[in-house]
């Protein structure tokens, strides 16, 4: 009987083992399978280029939007300062994201300085308009904690939370996934970005020279993005963050976003942190509306050539951080600069096309 | 609730794990509350009062016909009390708007002109299934098959159990009580097999039922422009959109029982695999069938009224003549009561007295088919006859089922009138043709699941169980096939943003 009973036991504890073995083999077949079905999106390559990094081989982290991936080149900070820099940053983003961006980037690397680019809290939020920036982090980033925190905190209620927890349940009609390689690569969820999260754009548009630079006045932070950005600032002083704030140039839409801009700049400084105002070093930086922008909220390669090297000269003049061009452990990113040199080429010669057609 | 959302799937995990860790002698405690709970969830909480007054009025009656087998009068009162009660709500709940809209057509005939307007009233979940379920009951301890259940919550239970409630299985109180009120010591077979059930039920209804409504859909809400093989097309792609979703709702009802040890009656056993109408209704709907043949076809054909009517046939065409014209006359009670049951509205009707039809004739030229199949030398063993036979009936089947699936019998004719004209097979390569199934992915996968389904149903037929093969097969096989089939579901499930999937055919009963 007693006989029996152990191997009962015994039968109980190997059905236990498979039973938890299945789930587990079916958990991670499960997030390979969503993350196989995901659209390869910018967004998605800088956020996936940022988890194959070795871990804590980057000085600075740039983070924020499409407003930092097309400002600020990591391989031209890397070719001209040394730094090892990279732009944690997604498409269309919203304030509500940035304090779970801020902890994603901090899973893998300890830098040495984070730049925060700030232009998203001079956007009002709406409801209707949480999709596309929501879906543009979580939908990138791994399945954790921070992901399933951010759906939480920020879904609106009229909004379905299956389709964010699961996403698969959002991407799974994307079929031709199963036969794309793209797709296969990226289905590991981490794919180096050769590029640091850069994005070269080969577009222009020449703009109005429209620039709120002479607006001093402080106005009030949008109500919708104020918390956020307390929240924020109290996150960087709890983790005792070493953050510079950088609002990046652009054609703003009016001078009462200037304001906005302003006083988002007195709220950062009385806490203590350094905040680099890319309207009013506009001239400064010399960019010019009518070659240097491809739309009114972004600039083409002229323009980050111009920003990035105003804003390393910056780095610095402010910060000590190490120059990595004589580290051993960095030689790759001399191939890499290499060869993204050959596509700034190339994109170059289309832009100046542009320009052309724009002039005549 | 709807039983694919994730809400019951968090429901029903909650409702297994807290029917194992109970105390056995309460399992039975826990179905129940978990079926209220399912019910409060599934419509407005005022419908309740229904479900009550009919559980209640079941339990009274047959608590006092058990108590007074010697007061046959008695008995006989409480039995047509108790009916009276649950047919009455049915009636008045699902046929209101039927009687009101004919009765007015039939006055407006003779010239007036009377308006009327609807009534909203909204009936219970599954009011169709769980009325018949408990009249089963009734009647079953008026004729003494069963004992009345003493317990009022055993009887609740009875009546309401979760899974079953909204799309049948019409059980028998019977063969019901000896497995649901069983203390049911945790099975891993059983849950392993409820599960990969669910699964089943699932993809069924899913990746093909879904995949095929958009054909269908197309057609029949459009049916003015449409004609010929798009129609036939239509009809067929129905019949089998139907029989994923019904027999997948099945599945999943079946496989969640299981998973509590709880063994349901099969509502399907491969329907297209039938040679003959009459052999079909046999396998599809199983217990509806079987149940309107014993509660009223067998009733009806043993009634004074219909003795009457044998002896006088008999005297009039002899004894052959009367038994079938008796037969038949029963069996198209029975039909008309089935078309009635679908709703109120001629279109159920119609559907119902097609398949009462085709099986009399089926059954009426037995005798010339056979001399003429001989005559032709026609192997009725054969494997191409048998098809024939198949496909044959998988036709009559669904042109029945054209009716059932127009918006009105008015619409069904002029569907089936259509059928006939500008047939143009060719069509079936056309661009339109194609994207009314949405593409060719779409196609091939609709391919892939008959394939599947056939190869399994093949199998069955054979008498073999696929589970248990699944089951002795290798470690790393099988959980290829259970991954294989939850990822299928995954990816080719017609769900998500934007795709409002249809609710169960049969919840709507």
């Amino acid at each position: 009987m007693a006989e029996r009973q152990s191997v009962d036991n015994i039968k109980t504890w190997k059905l236990m083992v498979r039973v938890i073995a299945f789930f587990i083999v079916g958990i991670m077949l499960f997030t390979w399978v969503s993350y196989l079905f995901r659209p390869v999106s910018p967004s998605r390559k800088n956020i996936v280029g940022y988890y194959a990094l070795e871990e804590n081989s980057i000085d600075t982290v740039f983070v924020g939007g499409s407003s930092i991936y097309v400002f600020w080149a990591p391989l031209m900070g890397w070719n001209e300062f040394g730094f090892a820099s990279y732009n944690f940053a997604i498409d269309s983003m919203r304030s509500f994201l940035m304090l779970y961006l801020f902890d994603e980037l901090l899973k893998t690397q300890t830098p040495e300085l984070i730049v925060c680019d700030v232009r998203s809290f001079v956007k009002v939020l709406d409801e209707d308009d949480y999709e596309a920036p929501l879906r543009n982090g979580v939908d990138s980033f791994s399945y954790s904690l921070n992901r399933f925190r951010a759906i939480k905190n920020i879904l609106p209620n009229n909004y379905s939370p299956i389709e964010y927890y699961l996403d698969i349940a959002k991407y799974h009609t994307n079929t031709s996934a199963l036969t794309d390689e793209t797709q296969w690569l990226y289905s590991s969820n981490r794919v180096e970005s050769y590029n640091k999260g850069f994005s070269l754009m080969q577009k222009h548009e020449a703009l109005e020279n429209i620039n709120y630079s002479d607006i001093n006045e402080i106005g009030e932070i949008p109500a919708s993005t104020k918390d956020n950005l307390e929240a924020l600032l109290d996150y960087c002083d709890g983790k005792k963050l070493n953050v510079l704030f950088v609002s990046t140039p652009y054609q703003m839409p009016s001078a009462e976003t200037k304001k906005e801009m302003n006083a988002i700049k007195q709220k950062v400084e009385s806490r203590g942190y350094l905040f680099v105002d890319g309207i009013d070093s506009f001239d400064e930086i010399g960019l010019d509306f009518k070659t240097d922008f491809y739309d009114t909220y972004h600039i083409n390669i002229y323009g980050a050539e111009k920003f990035t090297r105003f804003l390393g000269k910056y780095i610095a003049e402010h910060f000590s951080l190490p120059d990595r061009r004589a580290d051993d452990a960095y030689q790759q990113w001399y191939l890499d600069y290499a060869r993204w040199m050959i596509n700034v080429e190339k994109t170059k010669i289309i832009i100046d096309q542009l320009i052309q057609q724009s002039i005549v | 609730m709807n039983i694919l959302s994730f809400s019951f799937l968090l429901f029903f995990v909650a409702t297994l794990v807290v029917y194992y860790l109970v105390p056995k002698k309460i399992q039975y405690i826990v179905l129940f509350v978990a079926s209220a709970v399912f019910f409060l969830l599934s419509g407005p909480a005022y419908t309740a009062i229904y479900l009550l007054l009919s559980i209640a009025s079941v339990y009274y009656s047959a608590k006092y016909m058990q108590k007074n087998t010697d007061n046959e009068r008695g008995r006989k009162h409480a039995l047509l009390f108790a009916l009276l009660i649950n047919l009455a709500m049915l009636a008045v709940l699902k046929y209101t708007n039927f009687v009101l809209r004919n009765s007015v057509s039939v006055i407006n005939l003779f010239g007036a002109s009377i308006a009327y307007s609807t009534v909203e009233w909204i009936a219970p979940i599954g009011i169709s299934f769980y009325t018949l379920q408990v009249v089963g009951y009734l009647v079953d301890v008026y004729w003494g098959i069963s004992e009345a259940q003493p317990n009022a919550i055993k009887v609740a239970l009875f009546g309401m159990y979760f899974p079953q409630i909204s799309s049948g299985p019409i059980g028998r109180y019977h063969q019901l009580s000896a497995t649901l009120y069983r203390e049911n010591h945790f099975s891993y077979q059983d849950v392993c097999f409820g599960l990969q059930r669910i699964a089943w039920g699932v993809a069924k209804k899913m990746i093909l039922a879904e995949r095929l409504s958009g054909f269908v859909n197309g057609v029949f809400s459009s049916y003015s422009q449409y004609a010929g093989v798009y129609i036939w097309t239509a009809m067929l792609a129905f019949s089998l959109q139907l029989y994923a979703d019904f027999s997948g709702n099945m599945d999943i009802v079946l496989g969640v029982s299981e998973c509590f040890g709880i063994r349901l009656p099969e509502n399907f056993r491969r329907p297209f695999f039938s040679r003959s109408i009459q052999e079909f209704w046999q396998r599809w709907h199983i217990t509806m069938g079987e149940w309107l043949k014993d509660y009223v076809m067998f009733p009806v054909l043993r009634s004074n009224c219909w003795k009457k009517l044998g002896k006088w046939t008999k005297t009039k065409w002899g004894r052959k003549a009367s038994q079938q014209i008796t037969t038949y006359l029963g069996m198209l009670v029975l039909w008309i009561v089935i078309g009635l049951w679908h709703g109120g509205s001629w279109k159920f009707l119609a559907q119902s007295l097609w398949s009462w039809l085709m099986i009399v004739l089926g059954q009426i030229s037995q005798p010339l088919s056979q001399k003429v199949l001989t005559a032709l030398k026609i192997d009725q063993r054969s494997f191409s006859w048998k098809l024939f036979q198949c496909f044959r009936t998988l036709v009559l089947f669904s042109v029945g089922l054209l009716f059932f699936r127009a918006d009105s019998l008015t619409v069904g004719l002029h569907m089936l009138k259509s059928s006939f004209t500008n047939f143009a097979p060719v069509k079936v390569f056309s661009e339109e043709f194609l994207s009314l199934f949405g593409g060719g992915e779409n196609m091939t996968v609709i391919f892939i699941c008959i394939l599947v389904l056939l190869l399994v149903a093949a199998f069955q037929d054979k008498g073999y169980s696929i589970r248990k093969w699944v089951a002795s097969q290798g470690l790393v096989f099988r959980w290829v096939l259970y991954y294989g089939l939850f990822f299928a579901i995954v990816i080719y499930g017609m769900y998500g943003s934007g795709y409002n999937s249809s609710d169960f055919v049969y919840r709507g009963f």
